[in-house]
């Protein structure tokens, strides 16, 4: 068998740049480490390591001196004066200098911001040491679409357990459970210091699943004993200090005492589940109960496959295995099949109900890492363009070189080598601007990326590369177009006619640059015209001066008449009302078979929400026909339904008809107008709304809502947090404004919509400073030309349109070609919500004159001042 | 005294070197270092080291024999100089010296701090 060879590019590379007295030994070094690497963990592993030796090894103290005597066949100075005029041209030509190299630099500072944005997405729940083997269980529950999708991330308790029971290619499954509402449920206190931290419940299996690192006592032992605690580092901190956390006791929602056995690591923000400490499961309340019942889907199930186990053949089997649990399975159906989902594909292609915590979307990365694309080619655009173009001014040094004996070959070294001098002062610039620019970065999008490739070594050279990448690409084509003509041609200066050859390439490039750049401008503008147009839209409610407190505890609903009472002594307090749900998340949903003439034959997922008599007041909820709950009518606490006109359209009535039918085990009061229960992205559903009142509702969990004026809003708060003080002390209650909350399940869409303005801001500067360079070059060779014209008695006017037609032309051709791109684009965009905008034409009108314009401006200006200028001082000057 | 200045890694290179003592060259020490120190060390930063410490006459080195797995590249050896050994007692007593100044409760069990 024939040993494998490392990667002989980089081979070469080491060779090239290593001290001849220490090659052959080092070379032997790598090459023995290689050979074993490869044995050891296959090519491809050796071959990286490889490389990322070779690169390391690139550092003074190894690299030889160059001489270039030896590296240029005795021409010992030319390299030297290549880069003495490279840097004579970059110094001369500042103007133009500085157009490349902020184009570049803002150019590859996005493109590395993007890119540090994507690989922080692309990285979650990649640290744990069996993240490729991870899978989480999801069950479809077909026919039971809610909020979107028939996808649930839960499952029943005794799931895991049989799992690992039936399935030998199964290491490891657990059960894991992190109530919703947990965040604020929690009250977890040691002496004085109370916190809400984030909890998990785990069985003991958890961290041979997940690799969390203990940093002190034991983890997964202690999760046996039911009143032990694990916390993170930083929440041990926050409670004890410098004080040695094992040990102390800390009480659980003021009944219940634990006792520190182990502080794990902070999970890190790209981890899909995250908590601040750790239960042992059979300490949640309804494990004992539930571990048993096949139908307590409420818990999590995670598992790992052996190695060299096909997931997809595993799913197979737990098809079948679905209809096993059927038959143990009493009571209700279960009726759902499980899937497999890797746990590193949850965050970006998850879309179940009940995820543990915001997923994000694999379109957003496509998005992002498209925009980066472009940018980067409109800053090499920028460059290749204004290279070709400015290269009439080098045509003199070009036939002088070739006079003297310069070959093609170094000619075209030459000038790939200031493409290069150039990306690589942009690359550095860039690097420093990046690290400077991330706090704002990660602040626009609410992220923690870290500034991190200096020591993900990967991470750094793929940039590199690509940076070389646009240095050859961007220098490439000037440089062979430049080595390419006749010495004569050259002198004379003469090679290019009035705008050059290469001219077709150059203008189909300016097309290609503004297209792109118009895309991004008409995308942004209705990206923009739709988050706004969710923001706006008329719900059917009212959310405008509503305070809102949640609330866990049962002594809450106990007081409740109380405390509204008190509330209301306020002057600026005039509504107060009771509800299981908001109106922004209603999330309680189940089918419904049963209403007069249907004799449980066809059945509807409703959503229901539990409500009190001022809720349709303080909410402003239309009511369309019949009557709203009241204390008059004391059958409402039973017997009473308002159903929402989706619901009765449902079911087949009309909202007249509706009223008096039988509902369920009661009879249809009153029919409400539709209102946004939902996000936007889904439709309005069918709902019904029963009274809030011990019988029908956990009273355990529900929302205070509070209707406020405009005025003295300081006091009005402090009074409402004085009442809840007073009347209930011990438990720590927020207020919300409901507004602020809606925005907030808008908030990652907002944030990334303003990133991506921002980028097409820089787009367009990028794509102008580009034309502006051009046309500036244009002026600078025509200058004669402009002044025999003025002589001739040319007015400013008619030269202006002389140097702009050809641009403008352009530009109008760019926007025409964008338009239906754009529009393609936004039309697909736009489908994922169920209420969105109509493309409107003006948009592209807009962007399309606004690009002309500041296509105009730019060119414009530039033209005038050459215009202006006296036509005897460009016409004297040889 | 300024001349027998040694970095930590460099300690860590000549000791290594020491232990190795004969079969010191590139990829032995990095394993030996890596196998006892816990950490890793690129071969990069290793051979700028060596070379370091060479120029500054603590180490000597010679060509050894070329095997297969090297593709026929002779190895390089180290050896400790008699300069290095000096500096390496010099460090080393250094370090006695500022651990018995040290308080005495620092380093005592009973005071856990």
């Amino acid at each position: 068998m024939p040993s494998p060879t490392p990667p002989k590019f980089f081979l070469r590379f080491f060779r090239w740049f290593c001290d001849p007295d220490l090659h052959s030994f080092i070379e032997g070094d790598l090459l023995e480490l290689y050979g074993e690497r490869a044995r050891e963990s296959g090519k491809q592993k050796a071959d990286r390591r490889f490389a990322i030796d070779v690169l390391k090894l690139f550092r003074p103290g190894i690299i030889r001196s160059f001489q270039f005597s030896k590296y240029l066949q005795n021409q010992p100075s030319m390299l030297k004066n290549y880069f003495k005029v490279a840097w004579r041209h970059l110094l001369k030509h500042k103007f133009y200098s500085l157009i490349n190299l902020s184009g570049l630099t803002i150019g590859m500072s996005c493109f590395i911001l993007i890119t540090l944005y994507l690989q922080y997405e692309l990285s979650y729940d990649d640290h744990h040491e069996k993240a490729d083997r991870i899978y989480r269980v999801i069950q479809r529950q077909e026919g039971n679409v809610f909020r979107g999708t028939d996808l649930f991330a839960v499952n029943p308790a005794p799931l895991a357990p049989a799992l690992k029971e039936v399935f030998p290619e199964v290491e490891e499954a657990i059960t894991i459970n992190d109530p919703r509402y947990a965040n604020e449920t929690i009250i977890l206190a040691y002496e004085d210091r109370i916190f809400s931290p984030r909890i998990l419940y785990a069985d003991k299996n958890i961290f041979n699943v997940f690799s969390i690192p203990i940093v002190e006592g034991t983890g997964g032992m202690s999760l046996e004993d039911p009143n032990s605690i694990l916390l993170s580092r930083s929440l041990a901190k926050k409670y004890f200090g410098e004080e040695a956390p094992i040990g102390k006791s800390l009480i659980f929602n003021k009944e219940k005492l634990l006792t520190v056995r182990g502080i794990f690591e902070d999970v890190p923000e790209n981890q899909h589940l995250k908590f601040d400490f750790i239960l042992p499961l059979e300490s949640y309340p309804h494990y004992q109960r539930d571990k048993s019942r096949w139908y307590s889907n409420n818990y999590r199930t995670y598992l790992v496959l052996r190695e060299g186990h096909d997931p997809k053949v595993f799913e197979e089997k737990l098809l079948s295995f679905g209809k096993e649990i059927e038959a143990r399975y009493t009571g209700n159906t279960f009726g759902a099949k499980l899937l497999l989902q890797p746990a590193r594909d949850i965050h970006l292609h998850s879309k179940a109900n009940f995820e543990s915590s915001a997923t994000s979307d694999i379109r957003y990365i496509y998005l992002f890492g498209s925009i980066a694309f472009i940018i980067l080619l409109l800053a090499a655009i920028n460059y290749m363009n204004l290279a070709t173009a400015r290269s009439i001014n080098r045509s003199k040094e070009v036939g002088m070189r070739k006079v003297l004996g310069a070959r093609k070959t170094q000619l075209v070294s030459q000038f790939l080598g200031e493409a290069f001098l150039l990306t690589g002062i942009s690359f550095v610039l860039s690097i420093a601007l990046v690290k400077a620019l991330l706090p704002f970065f990660n602040n626009l999008l609410g992220k923690i990326i870290p500034f991190s490739f200096l020591g993900n070594s990967w991470f750094l050279i793929g940039m590199f590369i690509t940076a070389l990448l646009i240095g050859g690409l961007s220098g490439l084509y000037p440089a062979l177009f430049l080595s390419g003509v006749s010495p004569i041609k050259a002198i004379k200066g003469r090679f290019l006619n009035k705008f050059g050859q290469g001219n077709l390439l150059r203008n189909a490039l300016i097309v290609g640059q503004f297209a792109a750049a118009v895309v991004l401008a008409i995308s942004s503008i209705i990206v923009y015209q739709q988050l706004h147009f969710i923001q706006t839209k008329k719900l059917g409610y009212n959310r405008d001066q509503v305070v809102y407190a949640p609330f866990y505890f049962k002594e809450i609903n106990d007081k409740y008449e109380t405390i509204r009472n008190e509330l209301l002594t306020h002057p600026q307090i005039t509504e107060v009302a009771l509800s299981n749900n908001l109106p922004i998340d209603g999330d309680n949903q189940g089918i419904v078979r049963n209403w007069e003439g249907n004799d449980e034959e066809r059945g509807f997922g409703c959503y229901r929400h539990y409500v009190d008599y001022r809720f349709l007041d303080l909410y402003e909820i239309e009511l369309l026909e019949g009557r709203a709950f009241s204390p008059l009518h004391p059958i409402d606490s039973t017997d009473s339904y308002l159903l929402n006109e989706s619901a009765v359209s449902a079911i087949g009535w009309t909202p007249e008809s509706a009223i008096g039918k039988g509902f369920r085990n009661g009879h249809v009061v009153g029919v409400v107008k539709d209102f946004h229960f939902q996000p936007m992205d889904l439709s309005i559903e069918p709902m019904f709304m029963m009274l809030y009142t011990a019988q029908n509702t956990s009273t355990k969990y529900g929302n205070i809502s509070i209707k406020i004026g405009m005025g003295e809003l300081d006091q009005t708060l402090a009074h409402i947090q004085q009442t809840f003080k007073q009347l209930v002390p011990d438990i720590p209650i927020e207020h919300h404004f409901l507004d602020e909350s809606f925005d907030r399940l808008y908030e990652s869409e907002h944030r990334l919509g303003q990133a991506f303005n921002i980028f097409t801001l820089l787009a367009i500067f990028i794509a102008s400073v580009g034309l502006f360079g051009l046309i500036s070059h244009s002026v600078v060779q025509r200058s004669k030309e402009i002044g025999i014209r003025k002589v001739l008695g040319a007015t400013a006017g008619n030269i202006v349109q002389l140097l702009s037609k050809d641009f403008i032309k352009l530009v109008i051709m760019a926007v025409v070609l964008a338009t239906p791109i754009a529009w393609y684009l936004m039309q697909k965009w736009l489908q994922g919500f169920a209420y969105r905008i109509s493309i409107d034409w003006w948009v592209f009108l807009l962007t399309g004159l606004v690009a002309l314009s500041i296509a105009f401006l730019t060119v414009s200006l530039q033209s005038l001042k050459a215009a202006s200028v006296n036509p005897a001082r460009t016409l004297k000057q040889e | 005294m300024k001349k027998y200045r040694l970095g930590e890694f460099e300690e860590i290179v000549m000791l290594t070197v020491g232990i190795l003592y004969g079969k010191a060259y590139g990829v032995s020490i990095k394993k030996e270092i890596e196998n006892r120190a816990d950490r890793k060390v690129s071969v990069g930063a290793l051979q700028v080291s060596l070379k370091r410490l060479e120029k500054k006459g603590y180490l000597e080195s010679y060509a050894g024999e070329r095997t297969e797995e090297r593709v026929g590249r002779p190895k390089l050896y180290y050896k400790i100089t008699a300069q290095g050994q000096r500096a390496m007692e010099y460090n080393h007593e250094l370090r006695n010296n500022l651990w018995t100044a040290l308080p005495k409760f620092l380093t005592d069990p009973k005071f856990n701090i």
